[in-house]
């Protein structure tokens, strides 16, 4: 991987797509920086020469903020010298990042510089997927988005064709900080019930199950646990603040006992004090018998079922009845009896200080929802809820709320992918939408508007992904590189990144809960790009009348209403009842808001510590000690918020839920039920293909950035040592992985980290925009060849049940 | 005196100098060969100009290419000529008397030739030479080269001029051996100081640095025998040389055999390594052990005692197992790479550190050869070598 | 006089990695795959699955050892090498001449070339960035996830290295070559 040459590249700072008719790319001054010293040279626009730039020894701003680079929000201190962002430092007082900043972290300067951002708006002029875009400014973008061009159609002429149905405008989100400004403007205001995220390709059956059961999916106290049963979750390589930081301090005999199990050797399990290698899939039956050892040989904590659980005599004779014994499990899971009768003794015998790790990105396979059901009942039958040591809920500090004046359009119909899974919340399943979108029933999605989301790289198959992009007569999509979606899009907004914006303050709750603000370090350095909470104030100026037009022209109810107002009276309705899309938008900026949010909870003096050092929570000045450089005290042990439920725990019923029988009603399950037929076998030949994290990369957000591909500068195919000797294949051989909706060409890694049955490779590359120098067509994209496999409770994408074949090239 | 009659009477110029050659069949192999070598060795400095560092194959695990190797042979052949003639002229060695003034010369153009080579392996030269004077560290073994091959080389030159000018060149003569027996110990130590490299420390890199240094300086005197010295009166020396030959040779191979077997005894790591991947390696038992040691040593044992045909041709090979003698111990003092883990996920474990020079780097070491003959021809022209 | 040292406690390290970049950030050292001052080694497990060996498993955090005896400085003609204050080895990049005999004779593999300077250059512990500007830790300590580092001054009793040096068990690399390193790891 030439890094020497994108170097150079990157000093000439072109955009690689095709910008008619617009200025020169971008404002970078070409200094051949090779042979000068590493000293950052500000240049014009306030780029650094060379990729990493040598911190100086004098007087810098340092302002606090928190990272972006994925979803823990770690608390972080910028250095800036002259201008130029030189280092990411971890701003000590974050009780939830514990002073740390990741290697994804320190490399945010990378994506701030990174000259392949969007620095402008775009509108496409080609065919949708070509590369070819105009420079327009931002009125231009606003209105082509209202009227549409030559090349494609506007909201106008969209909700007049589908009679105001506000759904016909689908839109979809990444997480962020400002997720909810842009989720709840499309929502709320705009009015369209076609809200997809990451929740039903990431963590959406671990949140049901948990929350079903226990009434939230809750944190852990890794500080305190004892005994702690990660199943597949890689904690050492998908970091997740603090767990990832407080478990590993304490594993090894140095306190806790982990049990990592996962059919492939992660940094997690050579951390954990015993791995257990499993069949893909077949979690669900080792916890099934895990709970069969616990409930036979009376092992469960008796006073805690007794006062706590509903259902526990069903569930029992469930489990029972069902003779999910561990010889049982043995033949299914690959795990010996003996070994799931030990773990199961073992953690009991610590609880309540034992957890079975509720897990993050989920969806292994369609039963995914019962495996978190059953972590969840086989914890509590520990007792270790909301406890020291165990599953804990937790304080949360409030904030301010800020209201929104929701107009009601009854022409607006029900999300297109209410009935593709049981329960279908207000985050969908993306797939189910995916699959309505390309049906067009029940009613065509015209449009869609994207937030920091790459679904053409996120979705499992992803030539299906494309279909229905070209479905789309709208393609708006808010981003900060040009990705492959940026890339399908028809108009483009640059947001800046998170180094260059303030976003919605937001409070972590927790044992140690505290209130965490992001505030921008430097001003945005494309001085066209915007936080999205002015872009959506842009585009609400922009479309709001019309939108207005086209609802009294279809909506009954709003004719009836304004049947026979002046137009004084008319705008009054327009505004009172949240017609006028501008309204929750009214503040200059963020941080007017946030003011606001704070300051009406926690006073003006909470704000000013706030803004001043990134962080605050009550009593913070006695509370927060320095101990040593490596360790602070954030709350003293006494006011660690441990148990806050006080017994009542947070389901309808106050008691934790064994059986779900509303689910009974949907034909599935109210109990984990191992079913056999939903269980993807793996053919004699063929590989099961897995996907999972490695410490350097987040997702695509990731894909190109030097300084983390420094590090692994591709993707490897993990495939057996000894499957690959007998198909002679050789470290760094191109090997061709195919599944029955794609193929991929990746190198091969022959190790005996993976079990012959298996094939790995990291998400994250195989990136086909040609705008990103350092991604495009670097590794593979394992969406490539992930097939689309629905589950059936929140129409989840299971992620672990595709088989492949693999042979050398 | 003037300053002229000092110049004519201590450097023995020729009276008419002429750069032009008889052109017969050797001289003209011999213009030929050096003009193509030279023009690989621009071809080098050229690449070297452009590229800089990066035209190298060197690399963190493996910072010692091939331009060591080669200005290490160049500093052996030179530093082994010096002495023998040295201590030909020293200890009155009739035999060798009639090519002292030649072998001198040579040694110390073999010398500049070897400098042409480490020119471009050392990344700042002027800074080179500005440091090891001002703050020069008595610690370091290439500090002490810095001391050294000046001393030789003035050392020599003043050897030859007196010597030429008929005086008593003795006490130039015995510190030019001295120095230059310094030089060479002193490059060999560079390795045996190495305590990180169990292969590598100890006593046995100074003392065949040094044996095999004179080895070649042996060669170079046949061959110097052989072209230069048109009549009889070298006869006695070559029988000299070959008695040389015989006891150094069989020195070198029962140090060799003793180096073999203490590494592989007891299959030690940081030295099996070593012995599996250098030892039994063709560059090794053919070139430096076959070429440099015993075809020499079977020429000078069983071949005619007169004669300087077949052992100029031996010694020939010999330098050319001189050279890979040096690529050897260059190779192996870096083959055991000191970080065994794998610090990338997608990364075979590291091994045995694979090295193979580029083109730059080969051109710039042969090329030298040009140059010491280029150096050669013009000593033979402009200096009354007889 | 303050002599520093740093102490690892290795079984907390997860091979993130972060350490590695923050270093490349604060230091402003080249991307490349070599020209790395501090790594983290990992070993490829033996055995075959699902047997594998968990002694192999361990993530082995490494860097230049500020050696006390240290073979760099030994044989560095020019004295490019030396001890600066705090015991720390600096290369003065004025005076390196790029002989790379130091590359040869340190044994931790802790060296590389600077392609801008084409000196060599080498974990400093942040002694001309962060340690300059008065700050105690060095970049790689304050970003790790999991603290496995620990920086600070060996002369001093009372300091946090000490401490935990008197306290635990700990082992250095190559500590039979006489250089005395001072990289501690925990046991």
């Amino acid at each position: 991987m030439e890094v020497e040459v994108s170097r150079r590249k990157f000093l000439r700072g072109s955009v690689k797509m095709t910008i008619l008719g617009g200025v020169a790319a971008s404002t970078t001054e070409t200094i051949l920086a090779s042979h000068s010293n590493s000293e950052h040279k500000p240049t014009a626009s306030n780029i650094p020469s060379s990729i990493t730039t040598k911190t100086g020894t004098g007087k810098a701003k340092e302002v606090p903020t928190l990272c972006e680079i994925c979803v823990n929000k770690c608390a972080a201190i910028a250095r800036i010298e002259d201008g130029i962002v030189t280092k990411l430092d971890p701003n000590p007082l974050f009780p939830k990042s514990k002073n740390m900043l990741c290697a994804r972290g320190n490399a945010g300067i990378q994506q701030l510089y990174d000259p392949d951002r969007l620095k402008y708006p775009l509108i496409r002029v080609g065919k949708r997927g070509e590369g070819k875009f105009k420079r327009v400014t931002w009125e231009e973008a606003y209105d082509a988005i209202l009227n549409g061009t030559k090349d494609f159609k506007g909201l106008k002429q969209i909700l007049d064709e589908e009679k105001n149905n506000r759904s016909t405008v689908g839109y979809c989100a990444g997480e962020g900080m400002a997720e909810h400004t842009f989720q709840n403007w499309m929502k709320c205001k705009f009015g369209s019930l076609n809200f997809v995220n990451h929740g039903t390709i990431c963590l959406t059956t671990t949140i049901g199950g948990y929350t079903l059961t226990i009434g939230s999916y809750g944190a852990v106290d890794f500080e305190n646990a004892k005994y702690v049963i990660m199943g597949g979750a890689n904690r050492a390589e998908a970091i997740v603040t603090p767990d990832t930081m407080d478990i590993f301090k304490r594993t090894k005999g140095r306190g806790a006992k982990l049990v990592c199990i996962d059919p492939r050797f992660t940094h997690t399990a050579a951390k954990a004090d015993l791995w257990i290698p499993i069949k893909v899939g077949t979690d669900l039956a080792f916890v099934l018998a895990l709970t069969y050892v616990a409930l036979t040989e009376e092992l469960y904590n008796k006073d805690f079922v007794a006062k706590y659980v509903n259902g526990f005599e069903e569930y029992k004779n469930h489990i029972i009845s069902n003779k999910y014994t561990p010889e049982w499990a043995e033949k299914i899971t690959g795990v010996k009896a003996d070994t799931i009768r030990k773990v199961a003794r073992d953690f009991m015998k610590a609880a309540p200080q034992a957890i079975y790790y509720q897990g993050r990105r989920s969806t292994f396979s369609q039963q995914d929802f019962q495996l978190r059901r059953a972590q969840a009942i086989f914890s509590a039958l520990g007792g270790g809820i909301d406890t020291k040591g165990g599953i804990i809920f937790g304080k949360k500090l409030p904030l301010g709320k800020h209201g929104t004046n929701i107009p009601v359009y009854s022409t607006t119909k029900d999300r297109v992918d209410y009935d593709k899974a049981a329960i279908v919340g207000s985050t969908g399943t993306w797939l189910g939408f995916r699959d309505a979108v390309l049906e067009g029933k029940p009613y065509p999605v015209r449009s869609m508007f994207i937030y920091k989301h790459n679904p053409m790289l996120n979705l499992p198959n992803i030539d299906k992904t494309r279909k229905m992009f070209e479905k789309f007569d709208l393609v708006v999509a808010i981003d900060i590189m040009p990705g492959d979606t940026v890339m399908m899009s028809d108009v483009v907004l640059p947001e800046c990144t998170y180094l260059e914006r303030e976003d919605p303050v937001k409070s972590y709750g927790g044992t140690m809960p505290s209130i965490a603000l992001r505030q921008k370090v430097i001003d945005p350095i494309y001085p066209e790009t915007k936080p999205v909470y002015n872009i959506i104030k842009g585009l609400a100026e922009k479309i709001s009348k019309p939108m207005w037009e086209i609802a009294k022209k279809y909506d009954p109810v709003i004719q009836k209403d304004i049947e026979g107002m002046t137009p004084e009276q008319e705008e009054e309705y327009y505004r009172k009842n949240g017609h006028d899309l501008t309204d929750w938008l009214k503040a200059e900026s963020q941080e007017e808001v946030n003011e606001h949010m704070v300051v009406s909870k926690w006073g003006k003096e909470a704000w000013e510590i706030l803004r001043e050092k990134g962080v605050f929570y009550p009593n913070m000045d006695k509370y927060f000690k320095k101990i040593n450089d490596n360790e602070y005290q954030y709350y003293p042990e006494d006011k660690k918020f441990y148990t806050t439920k006080n017994g009542k725990f947070p389901t309808p019923s106050g008691k934790i839920e064994f059986v779900l029988p509303n689910m009974a009603t949907k034909g599935l399950d109210p109990m984990p039920t191992w079913r056999d037929e939903l269980y993807v076998k793996v053919p004699k030949g063929k590989f099961k293909f897995i996907t999972g994290r490695h410490a350097q990369f987040t997702q695509n957000n990731t894909q190109n950035n030097p300084v983390l591909l420094d590090i692994i500068p591709e993707n490897y195919l993990w495939i057996n040592s000894r499957v690959a000797k007998e198909k002679g294949i050789k470290f760094g051989d191109l090997v061709e992985v195919s599944s029955e909706v794609g193929k991929v060409r990746i190198k091969a890694y022959p190790t005996e980290k993976i079990g012959p049955e298996n094939l790995f490779f990291v998400h994250g590359f195989g990136a086909h925009s040609e705008a990103l120098t350092l991604a495009y067509n670097n590794g593979a994209a394992d969406n490539e060849i992930i097939k689309d496999v629905i589950e059936p409770y929140f129409g989840a994408a299971a992620m672990h049940t595709t088989i492949v074949d693999v042979r050398k090239v | 005196m003037a300053l002229k009659d000092y110049i004519k009477t201590y450097l023995p110029l020729r009276d008419k100098i002429s750069l032009k050659p008889e052109l017969n069949g050797v001289n003209l192999l011999f213009i030929v060969a050096s003009l193509i070598l030279i023009g690989v060795y621009l071809y080098g400095v050229v690449g070297f100009l452009l590229h800089g560092h990066h035209a190298y194959n060197v690399s963190r695990e493996h910072p010692w290419g091939f331009l060591v190797s080669a200005y290490e042979f160049f500093v052996a052949l030179s530093m082994g000529t010096i002495a023998i003639a040295a201590s030909a002229v020293f200890f009155d060695i009739k035999a060798l008397k009639p090519i002292v003034k030649r072998a001198l010369i040579f040694g110390l153009l073999a010398l500049m030739a070897g400098f042409a080579v480490f020119l471009f392996e050392i990344g700042h030269p002027i800074t080179m030479i500005i440091y090891t004077a001002l703050s020069g560290h008595p610690t370091s073994a290439l500090f002490w080269l810095g001391v050294f091959y000046p001393l030789t080389m003035l050392f020599t030159f003043l050897t030859f001029i007196f010597y030429s000018a008929g005086k008593n060149a003795k006490i130039f003569a015995m510190l030019t051996l001295i120095f230059a027996n310094s030089s060479i110990l002193t490059a060999g130590s560079i390795f045996g100081l190495l305590n990180n490299n169990p292969f590598a420390s100890g006593v046995f890199y100074p003392i065949e640095f040094l044996l095999s240094g004179i080895l070649g300086g042996i060669f170079l005197f046949a061959i110097i025998a052989k072209f230069f010295i048109k009549d009889d009166s070298f006869k006695e020396g070559v029988l000299y040389l070959k008695e040389a030959t015989i006891v150094i040779a069989s020195l070198l191979l029962i140090m060799y055999l003793i180096k073999f077997l203490t590494a592989i005894y007891g299959n030690m790591p940081g030295k099996i390594e070593v012995v599996e991947t250098i030892f039994y390696s063709p560059r090794f038992w053919l070139f430096e052990l076959t070429f440099g040691i015993i075809i020499p040593l079977v020429v000078a044992i069983w071949g005619r005692k007169d004669q300087i045909g077949m052992f100029c041709m031996a010694s020939v090979l010999g330098l050319i197992g001189l050279m890979a003698a040096r690529i050897n111990v260059v190779e192996a003092v870096q083959v055991v790479p000191k970080q065994l883990m794998k610090i990338r996920e997608y990364q075979l474990p590291p091994s045995i550190t694979h090295y193979s020079p580029s083109l730059v780097e080969w051109s710039i070491g042969i090329g030298a050869i040009g140059i010491f003959m280029a150096l050669l021809f013009l000593a033979e022209r402009t200096l009354k070598l007889d | 006089m303050a002599r520093y040292g740093m102490a690892l406690d290795y079984k907390n390290c997860i091979n993130c990695k972060a350490c590695e970049v923050a270093c490349k950030e604060e230091n402003g050292v080249l991307l490349g795959a070599d020209k790395h001052r501090i790594w983290v080694g990992q070993n490829e497990l033996s055995g075959e699955w699902p047997m594998l060996n968990m002694s192999d498993a361990s993530f082995l955090p490494s860097q230049c050892q500020h050696c006390e005896e240290a073979p760099c400085q030994e044989v560095c003609p020019t004295n490019a090498t030396y001890f600066a204050d705090g015991g720390i080895v600096m290369v003065d990049s004025d005076k390196c001449i790029l002989c790379s005999y130091c590359m040869n004779a340190c044994p931790y593999d802790a060296r590389y070339v600077d392609d801008r300077t084409m000196t060599v250059d080498k974990c400093t512990f942040c002694s001309d960035t962060r340690l300059a500007r008065g700050e105690t830790t060095t970049a790689c300590q304050a970003t790790c996830p999991t603290k496995v580092r620990i920086f600070g001054d060996l002369d001093d009793p009372n300091s946090e290295i000490s401490k935990v040096l008197r306290e635990r068990e700990h082992f250095s690399l190559k500590s039979h070559l006489g250089t005395k390193p001072k990289l501690f790891y925990l046991i």
